[in-house]
């Protein structure tokens, strides 16, 4: 994903990831935040990986959904926190580009690795963490599940 | 575990492709600098969206636990966090 943002123009040549500690991570609910590096330092993306838990066939859909768990920290806070931070930059900078949510990668194997290497970017899903209703803020194990069609 | 199923608006729902595209189809200007975050988000602003959290009838122990994460400098180390 790095070379793929790094290839988009002269913005974007320096990007690098930055990794947030764990124990940092439970204030922020990020894993990495993506930043452009220049002179005017533009934060693009700011990321909490989420790995599936499953991946099962829907015979009413007649497809293959993955199953992935968010706010399963040990707090049982991070989706508030994320829903927080994310709500707060949307409506801080309207019109404005920046991404905090989720990623939820549709592999559960490493046979589901290699059949889609390298082409990862098209079977991995983001949902800014604004985009949940509220009625998803609470402090309990959420379910999402994410459709192969997606 | 609840049972309530939500469904998320397709168009909230990119993959890393189209989440690319709106990168590269976004202008300069209307990028966020990493120190105006600092500038724009801060603990007014969030104590705001918890009122209306409060409104919409967020639970009552919901609201408390986010206050005291603030009492507690939540909104400092925030801003220290996404800044390098």
């Amino acid at each position: 994903m790095i070379e793929a943002i790094r290839s988009l123009g002269r913005t974007f040549s320096r990007s690098f990831w930055r990794g947030v500690s764990i124990r940092l991570e439970r204030h922020i609910g990020l894993d990495v935040k993506l930043e452009t590096g220049t002179a005017s330092n533009y934060i693009l993306l700011g990321l909490q990986f989420k790995k599936p838990r499953k991946k099962e066939y829907d015979f009413s859909q007649g497809e293959y959904y993955y199953t992935f768990r968010i706010n399963d920290n040990s707090a049982n806070d991070q989706h508030i926190i994320l829903w927080l931070i994310s709500t707060l930059v949307l409506r801080s900078f309207l019109n404005k580009f920046v991404f905090i949510g989720y990623s939820f990668p549709m592999f559960i194997s490493h046979a589901e690795l290699g059949r889609y290497s390298p082409d990862f970017l098209n079977k991995t899903i983001f949902i800014d963490a604004s985009r949940f209703p509220v009625s998803t803020l609470d402090r309990l194990e959420h379910e999402v599940l994410i459709y192969k069609s997606s | 575990m609840r049972s309530e199923e939500t469904i998320i608006n397709s168009e909230n729902v990119l993959d890393g492709k189209e989440l690319l595209e709106k990168i590269s189809k976004t202008k300069e200007e209307n990028f966020v600098k990493v120190n105006e975050v600092k500038e724009r988000i801060n603990k007014y602003k969030l104590q705001k969206l918890i009122e209306e959290l409060r409104e919409q009838k967020l639970r009552y122990d919901l609201i408390r636990y986010i206050e005291q994460k603030i009492e507690k400098g939540w909104m400092i180390t925030v801003n220290s966090l996404l800044l390098p």
